[in-house]
C-alpha cells in the first residue's frame, strides 16, 4: 500500500519537495543575512544610525523575502488542488477504484495508507516552511514590521503549527471535493476557487478568537497611530481618542485638536499637552500563542469532520 | 454442494430507479455462468454487488455463504474485472503486476510473469498505450493471479475484436481447466457465450427471468410446431414461453419437461441463442429452479 501510494503520487511529492527545496534554501540564506547585518540592533525608535545603514543593505533581500514569503502563502493551494483534488477524483473519473477495491486491501486500509501518509507529509512540510518563515522574518523583526501577530498576510503561515494544520486541511478539502464531483479537472478547479475563498473567511474571523482588550493610553503608553496593526504590545484592532470630556473622536479629530503643525495626527506630547486619551481595542501580545492555537483548532476540526466525510462515503459503500 | 452466489429478494436503485428489484439467485460454484440481457436490464449492477463494489439497497446477498464484508479474506476470493478494463493509464505491465503482488497476500508471481511473457505483452508501455486486446489481456492476468475462487467479468468482451475475443477467452478457459475456479461473466453477444459456459443467468427490465444449467434448459425448452388448430389439445399446466400464429401454423416455445403431447405436435430442440431471445423478448416468462435442498 506504501509502494501504490508513492507510485501514483510521486511526481506531485517530488514536485512539491523540490519547490521546498529552493524556498527553504532561500529563507535560511535571507535569515542568516539579515541575522549578520542587524545583530545587536535595538528596535528601530532607539536604534543608532548605523543600524538604519544596515537595514538599507540587506532592504533588497528583505523585500524578496517577503515576496517569497507571500507566494509561500499560496503552498497549501498547491497541496489541496495538486495532492488532494485528483486523489479519490481521478480513481473514480478514469474508474480505477473497480480495481483498487477488488483486490485484497480494504478500503479502509487504502483510505487511511493514501490519506495518512499524504496528510503526514504536507503536515511535516507545512511545520518545517512555517518555523522558516517565522525564523527569517523574525531576523528583521527590530528594524521592520515583521511581526505575525496581528499581520493579516502572513500570520497563517508563520510559526510551525497553524501552517501544518491548514496544509492538512487543504488536503483533505481537495480529497472531498474529488469524491463529491467525481472529476479530476472540475475538482481541482473548485479547489482552487474555494480554498483562498476559505483562507479569506478564516481572516475575517480571527480577530474575533478572544474578546478584544480595552486600553485607554495617555502619552506614554500609547500606541503609534497611524501604525501597522502589529504592534510590539500586540495586535491593535481599533483606535479612536477620547477628549477630557468623554467624547470619542476619530484620528483625523483628534488631530485637529493638536493643531500641531508638524504631525496630522496626535502624538504623546500632544496627548499630555490637551488631556485627549487614546482608546485601543487590541489583542495583547501574549495571546499569540492562543490565537494560534485556536485557528489550527479550527482546521484541524475542520479536516477531521472532511475526513468523515470522506470515509463514510468510501468506505460504506454508499456510491 | 455449496452456492457461491445467493442472493434473496435484492434490489438496488439509484435515487428513484430501481436497477435490480426482487432478485434471487443461488448460483453453484464451479461452473461458468453466463449473465444475459439487454443493455440497461441490470447486469453491472447485478456483478458490481457480488463483487461488492455495490451495496445492496434490500434483501441479502451472501458470498460463499457469508455476507459481504469489507475485509481481506473476503476480498481475496474475488476478482473482478470491470467494463473497458480498467487499469491504472500510466502504470507499465511490470507496474500493474508489482501492483498485484503488493496489494495481494495470495498472489501467484511466477504464474503471472510467466503468463505475460507467452502472451507477448510488452513490459514497460503504459497501460493507456496498449490496444484493447492487450488491456484485457493484463487485466484479466492480473484477476486470475490472485488465485480468486470466484472471478466476474463485465461485459469483457466487448470492445475486442473477433482475434482479441479469441484470446482472452482461450486463456480464461485455460486457468478455469487449471484451477476450477467459478467464473460469473456478462454479455449482450450470446453466441460468445454458447460455448464455454454451462449456467444461464437472463437478465431483464431489473429482475431475474432464467437461471439454470445450460444443458438441462436446453434439454427441457422445446420448440413445438402444428396447426393452429389444435393449440386447444396443448396440456392445461404446459409452461408456455412464447407462441406464435402464422397463417394455418402454430409454433410454440415450452418447458415441455414431462408433458405428454398430441401426435399432431412436432418437436423440436431449441438453440441457445434462440432460447435467450425469446425469454427476452417478452420479460414477464421466467424459468426459475424449483427450491434447492437445504444446506444442512
Amino acid at each position: 500500500m506504501l509502494w501504490l501510494t508513492w507510485r501514483q503520487h510521486r511526481w506531485p511529492l517530488i514536485t512539491v519537495a523540490a519547490i521546498l527545496t529552493v524556498y527553504w534554501t532561500f529563507l535560511v540564506y535571507a535569515g542568516l543575512t539579515g541575522r549578520q547585518a542587524l545583530a545587536g540592533c535595538p528596535s528601530w525608535q532607539v536604534a543608532p544610525d548605523w543600524c538604519f545603514d544596515a537595514s538599507r543593505s540587506v532592504h533588497g533581500i528583505y523585500t524578496r523575502m517577503n515576496e517569497a514569503a507571500w507566494y509561500g502563502r499560496l503552498l497549501p493551494l498547491v497541496i489541496g488542488v495538486f495532492w488532494g483534488a485528483p486523489l479519490l477524483a481521478r480513481e473514480l473519473e478514469q474508474g480505477t477504484h473497480r480495481l483498487a477495491f477488488t483486490q485484497s486491501v480494504t478500503r479502509r486500509r487504502w483510505l487511511a495508507v493514501k490519506i495518512g501518509v499524504l496528510a503526514g507529509v504536507a503536515a511535516l512540510f507545512g511545520a518545517v516552511t512555517g518555523a522558516l518563515v517565522a525564523w527569517a522574518r523574525g531576523q528583521y523583526a527590530q528594524m521592520y514590521a515583521t511581526r505575525p501577530f496581528g499581520d493579516q498576510e502572513f500570520f497563517a503561515s508563520s510559526g510551525a503549527v497553524i501552517p501544518a494544520a491548514m496544509w492538512v486541511a487543504a488536503l483533505l478539502a481537495g480529497v472531498m471535493i474529488g469524491l463529491l464531483l467525481r472529476r479530476t479537472v472540475a475538482a481541482m478547479a473548485v479547489t482552487l476557487i474555494l480554498l483562498p475563498l476559505a483562507a479569506g473567511g478564516l481572516g475575517l474571523i480571527r480577530p474575533h478568537y478572544l474578546p478584544p482588550v480595552e486600553r485607554l493610553a495617555d502619552g506614554a503608553q500609547m500606541f503609534f497611530d497611524p501604525g501597522a496593526p502589529n504592534q510590539e504590545q500586540g495586535w491593535v484592532l481599533a483606535i479612536s481618542y477620547l477628549d477630557p470630556a468623554g467624547r470619542e473622536l476619530d484620528r483625523e479629530a483628534a488631530g485637529a485638536i493638536c493643531a500641531d503643525p508638524s504631525n496630522t495626527y496626535p502624538t504623546a506630547e500632544c496627548l499630555d499637552r490637551t488631556g485627549l486619551r487614546q482608546r485601543a481595542l487590541y489583542h495583547p501580545a501574549d495571546r499569540y500563542p492562543w490565537f494560534q492555537l485556536i485557528e489550527a483548532g479550527l482546521l484541524l476540526a475542520a479536516s477531521a469532520a472532511m475526513a468523515l466525510t470522506v470515509w463514510w462515503r468510501v468506505v460504506h459503500r454508499r456510491g | 454442494m455449496t452456492a457461491v452466489v445467493e442472493m434473496s429478494q435484492v434490489g438496488r436503485r439509484y435515487g428513484r430507479r430501481w436497477a435490480l428489484r426482487d432478485c434471487s439467485l443461488s448460483l453453484p460454484e464451479g461452473r461458468v455462468i453466463a449473465l444475459v440481457g439487454p443493455n440497461g436490464a441490470g447486469k453491472t449492477t447485478l456483478l458490481n454487488l457480488v463483487a461488492g463494489l455495490l451495496r445492496p439497497s434490500e434483501g441479502t446477498l451472501l458470498l460463499f455463504g457469508e455476507p459481504v464484508r469489507d475485509d481481506p479474506a473476503t476480498l481475496a476470493r474475488i476478482a473482478y474485472l470491470a467494463q473497458d478494463t480498467a487499469l491504472y493509464p500510466t502504470f507499465t505491465v511490470d507496474d500493474l503486476l508489482t501492483f498485484g503482488r503488493r496489494l495481494n497476500p495470495n498472489w501467484d508471481d511466477g504464474w503471472a510473469r510467466d503468463r505475460v511473457s507467452r502472451l507477448g505483452l510488452p513490459h514497460d508501455v503504459p497501460a493507456g498505450r496498449l490496444s484493447g486486446g492487450q488491456r484485457a489481456q493484463v487485466a484479466l492476468v492480473l484477476a486470475l493471479a490472485k488465485r480468486p475462487r470466484l472471478l466476474v467479468l463485465d461485459e469483457p468482451l466487448a470492445s475486442l475484436d473477433p482475434v482479441a475475443r479469441h484470446d482472452v477467452m482461450g486463456l480464461l478457459m485455460e486457468a478455469v481447466a487449471e484451477s476450477g475456479f467459478t467464473v460469473l461473466l456478462s454479455s449482450h453477444i450470446i453466441s460468445d457465450l454458447a460455448d464455454t459456459c454451462d449456467w444461464l443467468v437472463a437478465i431483464n427490465q431489473g429482475r431475474v427471468q432464467v437461471s439454470g444449467d445450460i444443458s438441462e434448459l436446453l434439454d427441457t425448452h422445446k420448440l413445438i410446431t402444428g396447426p393452429r388448430d389444435a393449440l386447444d389439445t396443448l396440456p392445461e399446466r404446459l409452461p408456455v414461453v412464447a407462441q406464435t400464429v402464422t397463417g394455418r401454423q402454430a409454433s410454440v416455445l415450452a418447458r415441455l419437461g414431462a408433458h405428454q403431447l398430441d401426435p399432431v405436435w412436432t418437436v423440436c430442440d431449441v438453440r441457445l441463442d434462440d432460447l435467450v431471445l425469446h425469454y427476452l423478448r417478452r420479460p414477464e416468462a421466467s424459468a426459475l429452479p424449483g427450491p434447492t435442498a437445504v444446506r444442512g
